[in-house]
């Protein structure tokens, strides 16, 4: 029986188009298995049967039917305890109980039971109880797809920028939020705005109902950081006086994002490693394994490929992990058009913040904040951004002035509105590429792509000696 | 515990009254009909996420309201009579939820409420989901002055490329008919 499908149920889904629905019967009577599944694979059902609540459970892990009819008098299992572990899963379950059991299974629905039919079962009621509970399934499953989309519409988009390269970037990260159980590695300098990044992949994905968690891996001991992770049961050890969930926990059905991963301490690599091949974990000192229904987006500025050379970083975590990379480039390499965007976006979000403070730059302090290095990135950008929007709170501009020192300092270097020569930008550029080298000119001229030779003309030119 | 609004059609005054108390009691707004005709202008004010209506009324029966309310996209529960499984199920066949024996178990009403509203708000997530992400008036309009402008231009090059050469066409003959209407010999 198991998987098996009729001729006209084959039939019927390929002139409808639609996938056909699967139930899972979950009853220790092999008759009352046969009888059920022989009359829903006659309705056009795919069936799944299992004698106990334990392989119950593991089938509808696996095979994630639309609807579980679960008989709650189980050899192995209680049957509410079995429908706890269904439930959690996300299943749609229909009981069936036996006459006296009606107040469990009242008490079973107010738990999250769909409906109920009491034995002996007649096919008709099964019939139409089973196609209710498919239609919630079919709505649950299809708000969920709607809703990933209407995210998807209003979050993504503008995200990173206005380029062609950035707006590439987007819709890979629109298909990476679509797939919701894809791990993702996101790498960039510190600043580069992957924290926002992360929230707004789990803001475009169907798991935006649920939860977002955040954890930083720098920065915790490695008992402290498990502990934050996988939760403990009372007792687990002196201090534990009470249970407590995870964070995996408490992500379940949402996004977990683990900061610098590049610095998870080699022990924990392995748990970790556990949790992303099987979805399962135990709470320190817990016995009972924990299905954790969770996207991984994990960041890092590290060079992991070079931690893995190193030994510092495993293989096989790697590998995990790097399932989609998406690199987030410092702003200082994002074309123009793409930070004036950025200053928007941060000046705007910012204007909730500040209320009565200027959003407006004038046209100097725009030039320098396009012209700005931002060795610190995003993160430096919002800051320098709100410092001046305090500091312009009477002004109706943020101007040079409101700029601090390392702007402004470079600023006061330009005269006036004249644009700088090329003859003055090069002496620049090259002044400043052989600072950088220390003086050496065979590397600056390396670096410039010109020949020693030429460097050297162009430094007694340009009066850089 | 989320409250919803529900309303209850049934001409018996002995379950309509303490269904009433018992899911006021709740935190439930509570309406209630003593008849399918009542019941569905009520609805029609009220918008209930979950209407409860017994099977067997005077006047307009219960199939009849289930039948009207669902025409509505209404999410329904059915109260029945001991031991009338099939026309429950038949009911259930016709869009109802579930349904629920009489005497009324409250405990086992309240659950079923509860999941038959949950499936309520589901339908309704979906209806707006789906209005919102339909593509946009705007959009719509653009794309009708694309065809449009498709159309005019296509019959404006037809006139420039066919157009001036009428002389060239062979004048259709105009039909006359052989015999004059009407005259039988």
């Amino acid at each position: 029986m198991g998987a098996g499908r009729t001729a006209a149920a084959r039939e019927r889904q390929v002139v409808s188009g639609t996938r056909s629905e699967t139930v899972l019967i979950v009853d220790d009577d092999p008759e009352i298995r046969e009888t059920l599944a022989r009359a829903l694979d006659g309705m056009g059902y795919e069936v799944l049967a299992e004698p106990t609540g334990d392989g119950g459970v593991a089938a509808y892990r696996r095979e994630r039917p639309d609807v579980v009819v679960l008989d709650i008098g189980l050899p192995d299992r209680s049957g509410l305890d079995v429908l706890e572990d269904l439930r959690q899963d996300g299943a749609v379950v229909v009981l069936l109980t036996g006459r006296a059991d009606v107040p469990t299974a009242v008490s079973a629905m107010q738990r999250g039971a769909e409906n109920f039919l009491t034995k002996p079962v007649e096919l008709p009621h099964l019939a139409v109880a089973v196609a209710r509970a498919c239609e919630k399934a079919r709505l649950r499953r299809e708000v969920r797809r709607l809703r990933g989309r209407a995210y998807k519409e209003s979050t993504l988009t503008g995200t990173l920028g206005v380029s062609p390269a950035m707006q590439a970037k987007e819709r890979e990260l629109e298909t990476i939020a679509g797939s919701p159980r894809t791990t993702v590695l996101l790498t960039g300098e510190s600043g580069t705005g992957k924290g926002r990044v992360a929230q707004r992949i789990h803001a475009a994905s169907p798991r935006a109902d649920g939860p977002f968690v955040e954890i930083n891996c720098a920065g915790l001991t490695a008992p402290f950081l498990a502990d934050e992770l996988f939760g403990h049961e009372r007792g687990a050890f002196t201090d534990a006086r009470d249970r407590k969930l995870g964070l995996l926990e408490v992500a379940h059905g949402g996004t977990a994002f683990l900061d610098e991963i590049g610095d998870l301490t080699v022990e924990l690599q392995p748990k970790l490693l556990t949790v992303l091949e099987s979805r399962r974990f135990r709470r320190l000192g817990g016995t009972r394994e924990i299905a954790a229904d969770v996207r991984l987006i994990v960041a890092t500025n590290h060079d992991l490929q070079l931690a893995v050379e190193q030994g510092r970083f495993r293989e096989d975590l790697y590998y995990r992990i790097a399932v989609s990379i998406v690199e987030l480039p410092p702003v200082r390499d994002r074309t123009r058009e793409d930070r004036l965007h950025l200053v928007r976006q941060v000046l705007a979000e910012l204007s909730t913040e500040i209320p009565d403070a200027p959003t407006d730059l004038d046209s100097n302090a725009l030039e320098r904040l396009l012209a700005y290095p931002w060795p610190g990135n995003v993160r430096e950008m919002r800051n320098v951004l709100e410092r001046g929007m305090i500091m312009a709170r009477t002004a109706s501009a943020i101007g040079l002035q409101h700029l601090p020192g390392e702007l402004r300092r470079r600023a006061t270097r330009l005269p006036g509105h004249r644009f700088r020569s090329l003859q003055e930008t090069t002496r620049q550029h090259i002044g400043r590429v052989l600072r950088g080298h220390g003086g050496n000119r065979t590397r600056a001229a390396a670096d410039l792509g010109i020949s020693r030779v030429t460097l050297i003309k162009k430094i007694r030119e340009l009066e850089l000696d | 515990m989320n409250t919803y609004r529900i309303l209850f059609i049934d001409d018996d005054e002995h379950v309509l009254e303490p269904v009433t108390r018992y899911f006021a009691a709740l935190g439930h707004d509570v309406f209630s009909a003593s008849s399918g005709t009542e019941g569905l202008g009520l609805f029609e004010q009220v918008e209930p996420h979950v209407t409860v209506v017994d099977y067997s009324m005077p006047g307009m029966s219960g199939l009849d309201v289930l039948a009207a309310l669902r025409r509505k996209h209404a999410t329904v529960i059915m109260l029945t009579g001991r031991g009338e499984v099939a026309t429950a199920v038949e009911a259930m066949r016709l869009g109802a939820e579930t349904f629920l024996q009489k005497p009324i178990d409250m405990p086992h009403l309240a659950a079923a409420v509860e999941k038959a509203a949950e499936k309520a708000e589901l339908r309704r997530h979906n209806r707006e989901l789906r209005a919102r992400l339909r593509p946009g008036l705007k959009r719509r309009l653009a794309r009708v002055a694309v065809i449009v402008v498709l159309v005019a231009g296509a019959i404006g090059l037809g006139s420039v490329v066919g157009g001036g050469r009428d002389y060239d066409r062979p004048e259709r003959p105009i039909p006359v008919p052989l015999e004059p209407a009407g005259s039988v010999q």
